[in-house]
């Protein structure tokens, strides 16, 4: 019986905890057991996934590492034997790097206009990147003080063309 | 062994292929990971000293493979395949000090043979061996530090054995400490729920009619820092587990980096009618750049024996040097007081190693 009541004071204890932790504005973590498990994080031998992916359909299938170094490597060169700078060509798309690879194989002359193109592709591509993450982190940072600051500069922003069209 | 080999080749084949071949899946993934955790450990009973090459029982290692298969938004089925190889396991008896052999008989040991069933609102449901809901209730650690120091102390060095002035052994570091955290890894089924406000219970049914209960939390401030806590209660007294044990601990890490870890465990031997036995663990701990940095506490009592009094002191730094790659060391002092018994010495020992995963 002590032994029910001991275990009942404990329960409320933790409702105890619970309500202060809510009250205290606290936000819901992840719960992860670190002591006794498997290191976390990246692997020398497996890069920055920590694991060998032998299969993953989001990544596009089969051993998706292996791929994704071999098209980063086909763009490096494709960037070499253009003779383009191009400092974004390992953060590209597969897709657009696949197709540069198969012009280089190809041995294909390429025109400076065609070289602009795929780099404006590229940049092209790289700004609908940065656009999806910024729709994203908007979703899951309203009310963070960041977003605040942000919404801020914004007003700044349009108070100042605002004192400009006054100034003209 | 090579019954094991055989039966892993197939079952690896098997879950390879039923993966591949599910193309109705939203997503599905199969990846194989693990990690290697070799140290050196140095020992002093009192009376002697020595240098043993052992396998980190903090973190042993071990392998693993893991598949999920996403069927829509809310169903998702999983595997988990962990095994361990230890060669001279830091906490194995035929390590002690003045010992002269390697441990014998290196194999894998399993961890985890599960899968599981997972809901988004409903929870998830697994079966199979692997981790009861009590495993790692007294184990929540925050510190960074717990590759080599965590409230397990007898992961380091219970190989180890206390012994009196005349060098006779009286009792074995992983004899007179212990966390009691729950019921470790066994054949079970499990149920956790889903995350309500940052918490979850969990339950677990496994052979002699035994079972657990534990609640888990998370929860983080933006500009303090990161709380995370567990509860463990198992009603035992059953034909398997012959006593109640109720165990908790909590990890707090501020943004410095400061951070304290508690663990308390009880066991209560209703049925041999033995004194509870007590453990009390505390941490002090340091995180900064690739550093964390700690020193611990341990009080133990009616452990092994009723009237045992077992302390220990611990302190540890660990090197994240890169992402996948960690190196360690520290130094633990054990002090063991037992009834009738005079003259026991203190142990000492070092340990110095590193992590490394593949």
């Amino acid at each position: 019986m002590n032994y029910l009541h001991a275990i009942l004071k404990r329960f409320f204890r933790i409702c105890l905890v619970v309500t202060i932790l809510v009250g205290c504005g606290a936000k819901a973590g992840e719960f992860k057991q670190t002591a006794g498990e498997m290191k976390e994080g990246p692997g020398v031998l497996t890069g920055e996934e920590g694991a060998l992916v032998v299969y993953d359909s989001k990544q596009g299938g089969a051993f998706p590492q292996f791929r994704e170094n071999k098209s980063e490597e086909g763009s490096k060169e494709t960037s070499e034997k253009t003779g383009e700078a191009s400092p974004a060509a390992s953060d590209t798309p597969a897709e657009s790097t696949q197709m540069a690879a198969g012009q280089t194989s190809a041995e294909t002359q390429v025109s400076p206009e065609a070289a602009r193109e795929f780099q404006e592709f590229q940049e092209w591509k790289k700004e609908q990147q940065a656009f999806r993450e910024f729709q994203e982190w908007k979703k899951t940072s309203q009310g963070a003080a960041e977003y605040k600051e942000f919404l801020e500069w914004k007003e700044w922003k349009s108070y100042q063309e605002w004192k400009k069209q006054q100034g003209q | 062994m090579k019954k094991f080999s055989q039966l892993g080749i197939f079952g690896l084949t098997m879950a390879i292929t039923i993966l591949l071949i599910l193309p109705s899946a939203q997503a599905v993934d199969f990846k194989i990971s693990g990690q290697i955790n070799r140290a050196v450990l140095w020992g002093d009973n009192g009376n002697d000293d020595d240098v043993k090459f052992v396998d980190n029982d903090n973190s042993s290692t071990r392998f693993r493979f893991t598949g999920e298969n996403e069927f829509n938004e809310n169903w998702n089925v999983g595997i988990n395949w962990e095994v361990q190889m230890e060669s001279n396991s830091s906490a194995d008896e035929e390590i002690d000090i003045g010992e002269d052999n390697d441990v014998g008989g290196t194999s894998f040991t399993e961890r985890k043979i599960e899968f599981y069933v997972k809901h988004k609102s409903l929870g998830k449901l697994s079966l199979g061996q692997g981790d009861t809901a009590t495993n790692g209730t007294a184990e929540v650690d925050l510190s960074g530090t717990d590759v080599v120091n965590y409230s397990s102390i007898v992961d380091m060095d219970g190989g180890f054995s206390f012994r009196t002035g005349d060098d006779a052994v009286v009792a074995f570091v992983g004899d007179v400490y212990s966390n009691y955290d729950g019921l470790s890894r066994r054949d079970r089924i499990r149920y956790d729920t889903p995350t309500f406000f940052g918490f979850y219970g969990s339950t677990s049914y496994m052979n002699g009619q035994t079972y657990d209960f534990a609640l888990r939390s998370a929860h983080e401030w933006e500009n303090f820092g990161k709380l995370a806590a567990a509860f463990g209660y198992v009603p035992g007294n059953n034909q398997r587990d012959e006593y109640r044990q109720i165990d908790g601990s909590i990890s707090f890490l501020h943004n410095s980096g400061l951070n304290l870890t508690f663990s308390h465990g009880r066991r209560d031997f209703d049925v041999r009618d033995s004194n509870d036995g007590k453990n009390y663990y505390g941490k002090l701990g340091y995180k900064f750049g690739k550093w964390a940095l700690s020193v611990d506490y341990t009080y133990s009592e009616n452990i092994d024996q009723d009237g045992d009094e077992a302390k220990s002191i611990g302190a540890a730094a660990v090197w994240n040097i890169w992402d996948s790659v960690q190196f360690y060391g520290s130094y633990r002092w054990h002090d063991l007081d037992r009834d009738n018994v005079s003259d026991i010495e203190n142990l000492s020992a070092v340990m110095i190693g590193g992590r490394v995963k593949f």
